[in-house]
């Protein structure tokens, strides 16, 4: 129930975004913010550049918290992004999907976890990877 | 010059990106209900298994292969298709959609090698962004744009195949090519081409345009001009529907009321959904049932019955309330009934609506001079109704928010959760064992990486 009331504050202070004006305007003077009023802040717009690319992902598993990505947070995923040496990215290694910092140096390429008691693993020639995307972002409650 | 711009056996490949373990494996997509196999990977067509093949038929073989089955997930591939669509109108913005796997683009002033490599380009940034391969024919008319996607489909390493205008080369393609496997030539009109004997796109593309006009109809002249190279049929964009339909077979077979109630109730709710998504108003409702036709032995029965209404609506409520009396006058006891379906029909757009409704209105009061509220469409009634839209519209807000089904009319029955839910569910719900996760839409649903 708390929920749906919940719900209805939202649609009622949306309906108020949607009103042009801040105040009617037959009644008394105009709000003098009329002339100043700018687009609300839209987290989209500034965490996903390009939308037909960018994925949300559940990461599971804590190897990557010293890169402030802990378990069950939500990585934001862009693919169009080049996946250069020190990004981190999604990889798909032998078919299982996994995060790690990308090293890329002398021929070399391993994945680097960030906590010490995961190993870095470098990949052989008889291993299959594919980079999946490059990670942009992280969302963590607290 | 047109560019048809195809993806790769989608269903499948829409798997894939979600579950790499999946590349190189042969794979199938089931259709609704489970019933049949609508799509294949490459693999499984190499096994032999035909498209739209029934799934109990091919059951063997594909344990026999470790095919992976996959249930038609198409809240993902709907997300999928409108991602690679976005990708192609970041090229150009004279994109047709023309189905869910399909575009067509225009593209103007380019020199063939110029424009190859342009493709290309498109094409692995597709694959880039959106994790989907496609294939992309070129040609100066989207017929023979058509015919360039089979042959960079199947014939070329590159997936991409231009096919330029007075060349041997068309010759020798539109030799090889079926008059029905060509664009807009459906079995019945192929019929008809062999009955003047053409058989092959080259005779149809040298035949008189005014003879196939007489055969066949203005359609077929415009399919002549087009594989000679002139543009007869421009890109078109999406236009509202003219009617929306929801229907399904059951997972097993119904026979009494109030399952029936349920299922059609839901295919109203999904039905009024889509209504109010294209803002348009319905002006009937038209429900109807079936039993089995293929089981021959149990008696048959199939009835529909369209309702009316005094004026076009969009309401969930009052159109479950018409669905149901519907139902009513056409429900016979006594057989078992397979499929079940509604019809929103006769849709006009809320805006046209409105505009000409507000006419109406003022003329009536200024020619009676008297009182709006004297008419059955009063402002007290016209008030009461606007209420009741906007509960409709914070109800389809709450399901966008917390995700379809969070709130449900009471019509539509109870939802059965529990983690035996596929033996629990109501009878009428539709067959779907091998689900992927909806990836893009659902917060629990995401992409697991560890």
């Amino acid at each position: 129930m708390k929920l749906i009331k919940d719900i209805l504050k939202i649609k009622i202070k949306n309906k108020s975004y949607q009103q042009f004006y801040s105040c009617a305007v037959t009644a008394g003077f105009p709000s003098p913010a009329d002339d100043y009023l700018e687009d609300k802040l839209d987290l989209n717009e500034y965490l996903i550049k390009r939308p037909a690319a960018t994925f949300f992902v559940r990461v599971a598993g804590d190897s990557m918290i010293n890169a402030g990505i802990h378990n069950d947070d939500i990585i934001i995923v862009d693919r169009s992004i080049k996946p250069r040496h020190g990004k981190i990215v999604v990889v798909a290694l032998d078919g299982q999907m996994t995060v790690k910092r990308l090293y890329r140096r002398d021929k070399k390429v391993v994945l680097l976890p960030e906590n010490r008691l995961f190993k870095p693993i470098e990949i052989l020639d008889s291993m299959e990877m594919v980079i999946w995307g490059v990670a942009t972002s992280v969302i963590h409650f607290l | 010059m047109y560019a048809l711009v195809d993806c790769n056996n989608f269903y499948v490949s829409c798997e894939r990106v979600f579950n790499p373990i999946l590349q190189k494996k042969p794979v199938v997509v089931l259709s609704n209900n489970d019933g049949c196999i609508i799509a294949r990977s490459n693999e499984a067509k190499s096994l032999g298994i035909p498209m739209g093949a029934p799934m109990f038929k091919y059951k063997d073989l594909l344990l026999e292969n470790n095919v992976m089955v996959y249930s038609s997930n198409y809240t993902l591939y709907g997300d999928m298709s409108s991602r690679v669509m976005n990708c192609l109108k970041n090229f150009t913005p004279e994109v047709e959609v023309y189905s869910i796997d399909e575009a067509f683009l225009c593209l103007k002033g380019l020199n063939k090698n110029f424009l190859f490599k342009e493709m290309q380009k498109i094409k692995n940034d597709v694959y880039q962004w959106t994790g989907i391969p496609v294939s992309i024919g070129i040609a100066s008319t989207k017929t023979l744009a058509k015919l360039a996607n089979c042959i960079a489909k199947k014939h070329t390493r590159e997936g991409v195949y231009i096919i330029s205008n007075d060349s041997k080369e068309l010759e020798n393609i539109l030799k090889k090519t079926k008059v029905e496997d060509i664009w807009g030539i459906s079995k019945r009109w192929g019929a008809r081409l062999h009955n003047i004997s053409i058989f092959t796109g080259f005779q149809l593309k040298n035949s008189d345009p005014r003879q196939i006009k007489q055969c066949l109809s203005v359609v077929g002249e415009k399919i002549v001009r087009e594989l000679n190279g002139v543009p007869c049929i421009p890109l078109e964009f999406i236009q509202p529907r003219k009617s929306i339909m929801v229907s399904r077979s059951f997972g097993s077979m119904i026979s009494d009321f109030d399952n029936l109630k349920e299922a059609i109730s839901n295919h109203v709710v999904v039905a009024a959904s889509k209504l109010r998504s294209q803002s348009s108003l319905c002006n009937s409702i038209c429900v109807f049932i079936q039993t089995n036709r293929f089981h021959i032995k149990e008696p048959q029965y199939k009835n529909s019955k369209e309702i009316l209404f005094s004026e076009p609506m969009q309401n969930t409520f009052r159109l479950l309330k018409a669905s149901d009396q519907a139902l009513k006058l056409i429900y016979r006891s006594k057989f078992k009934y397979h499929k079940a379906g509604v019809i929103l029909s006769q849709l006009v757009t809320k805006t046209n609506y409105q505009i000409n409704n507000e006419m109406v209105n003022t003329t009536r009061e200024e020619k009676f001079g008297i009182q709006p509220d004297l008419f059955s469409n009063t402002l007290n009634n016209r008030k009461k109704q606007n209420r009741g839209d906007r509960f409709i519209d914070l109800i389809d807000e709450i399901n966008s928010k917390l995700g379809k089904g969070s709130i449900t009319y009471g019509a539509q029955g109870i939802q059965k959760k529990s983690k035996k839910a596929k033996d629990l569910r109501s009878n009428w719900q539709m067959k779907s064992y091998h689900r992927s996760p909806s990836y893009t839409t659902r917060w629990n649903e995401l992409l697991k990486v560890s």
